[in-house]
């Protein structure tokens, strides 16, 4: 039930958010150099910034910018780690060490300079959408490592479990038991990164 | 026999982990926008011999600059600093005692927090959701928000921030497990016997959930780790997070280097210690 409840006001913050950027008035980028730092008031309801731009308008789209990518770069996230940490669990002790020690090196490298590069590389007339797309799906992909340790566990635990060994012996094959059996059981692991 | 065979594979797992990780922030590095850069070159008096010095870095191969970098950490200095012109280890040795102890303290009053409420908390049958707000909350906000609010309020400092941090996410995983573990068939039949909630505690909830604690004991020092470098960073503290930040925005290779390579080996003892934890078990 508070689950329910808690997706519902994330959902009510992302239309109430969008509903603002909806309304007639100015957009989150312009300037009214005229009003820089002015206080509350009826045109600008929370006020303005010191280059006079809307706060109401510029919190509504870090909002919903903010959400939506979010959401997409756990899931995107997730993605990655469930099949990084199936994969480990499932192939040989080799395989399975050297994914993890990919891990271990993603959680340790310093990925700020790569976002650097990844800012420098675009055009300085890239606009605000492009950059947020290529920050977050920068993040998306290097946040993986943590949850994949997790889920490797998690089905590493459940791959020597006595249904499982029964599903083995009856014939299923790796793809099967993972896709009908183990996944359903990682999900609460994977919820909870996400 | 196996043990020993185990740690020795760890061990080699490690020093493997510490040589890409050095290679990568090398590469990482060297490649980053600024690296060729040099806050000297605005000054007249000093441009032409800051420009002179970079264009000697831009003729180096990557393999010289990792060369020099292990001859640093072979020579015991660890190489000496880009921004500040000295030896790292004279650098990193003040800053590590300020860092740990630090992390000493948050650790202690973010563990002591989390299990004086979670402990409580668990036995509750109902409530126990919305007695937990206050947690879910603290976990929404971000590191640096918490850091700003407290010096914009004028209250508390870098022990507070990380002590709260590490209790919210700590709370919620120990709340979790002693939930889970308040409802085992043993414990309910030990309650159903009239045992006491201390004794139950004592004999039978703590040992069932000590190998989760301790795999949580590994990751809370990771998150607290990762959280030193914004509390250093806004709060002034001279530990190693602020020297790695400045390090990272004047392109200080020597010293991020040598940060890199100890967080890197933190995340190498944990791992070994969450492994020789698992032999233990099998």
């Amino acid at each position: 039930m508070s689950r329910y409840l808690a997706a519902a006001g994330l959902l009510l913050m992302v239309i109430a958010a969008a509903v603002v950027l909806m309304l007639p008035g100015p957009s989150y980028s312009a300037q009214d150099r005229e009003a820089a730092m002015a206080g509350a008031s009826a045109q600008h309801w929370t006020g303005t910034d010191d280059l006079g731009r809307d706060r109401t308008v510029r919190v509504a789209a870090a909002l919903v910018i903010g959400l939506a990518g979010a959401v997409i770069a756990a899931a995107v996230t997730v993605s990655i780690a469930a099949a990084v940490g199936t994969v480990a669990a499932f192939s040989t002790p080799a395989v399975a060490s050297g994914l993890m020690l990919l891990s271990d090196l993603f959680l340790t490298l310093p990925w700020l300079f790569l976002l650097m590069m990844v800012r420098s590389s675009l055009p300085l007339t890239a606009s605000s959408a492009q950059s947020a797309v290529l920050t977050f799906l920068v993040l998306a992909v290097l946040g993986w490592p943590a949850c994949a340790r997790a889920v490797y566990r998690g089905a590493k635990r459940l791959r020597g479990s006595a249904w499982m060994i029964q599903g083995r012996a009856n014939g299923l094959r790796n793809t099967q038991l993972v896709r009908r059996h183990l996944l359903p059981h990682l999900r609460p692991c994977c919820c909870r990164s996400f | 026999m196996t043990r020993l065979v185990g740690g020795l594979k760890q061990l080699g797992r490690g020093v493997v982990l510490l040589g890409l990780v050095a290679a990568g922030t090398i590469l990482l590095m060297r490649f980053a926008p600024g690296y060729f850069t040099d806050a000297r070159e605005m000054d007249a008096k000093y441009a032409s011999s800051a420009r002179a010095e970079l264009g000697a870095e831009h003729a180096r191969s990557v393999g010289s600059v990792a060369t020099e970098a292990v001859r640093g950490w072979m020579h015991g200095d660890l190489g000496t600093s880009r921004q500040y012109e000295v030896p790292v280890t004279t650098l990193l040795g003040p800053r590590l005692r300020v860092t740990a102890w630090l992390l000493v303290r948050g650790l202690f009053f973010g563990w002591l927090i989390a299990i004086c409420a979670a402990l409580p908390l668990s036995a509750l049958r109902s409530g126990a959701a919305v007695l937990g707000v206050p947690f879910t909350l603290l976990l929404a906000v971000p590191t640096g928000a918490m850091a700003t609010l407290c010096l914009l309020t004028d209250f508390g400092g870098p022990v507070l921030v990380l002590t709260l941090l590490l209790a919210a996410r700590d709370f919620k995983f120990l709340h979790r497990v002693l939930t889970l573990a308040w409802k085992a068939p043993h414990i309910l039949q030990g309650r159903a016997q009239g045992l006491r909630a201390d004794q139950l505690v004592r004999g039978h909830i703590v040992p069932d959930v000590l190998p989760q604690i301790r795999a949580l004991a590994s990751l809370s020092v990771l998150t607290a780790l990762s959280a030193i470098v914004p509390i250093e960073v806004i709060f002034n503290v001279p530990g190693v997070g602020q020297l790695a930040w400045t390090a990272a925005m004047n392109r200080d290779l020597p010293v991020l280097l040598s940060v890199t390579l100890l967080m890197a080996a933190a995340v190498v003892c944990a791992g070994m210690l969450s492994h020789m934890r698992e032999m233990e078990v099998a």
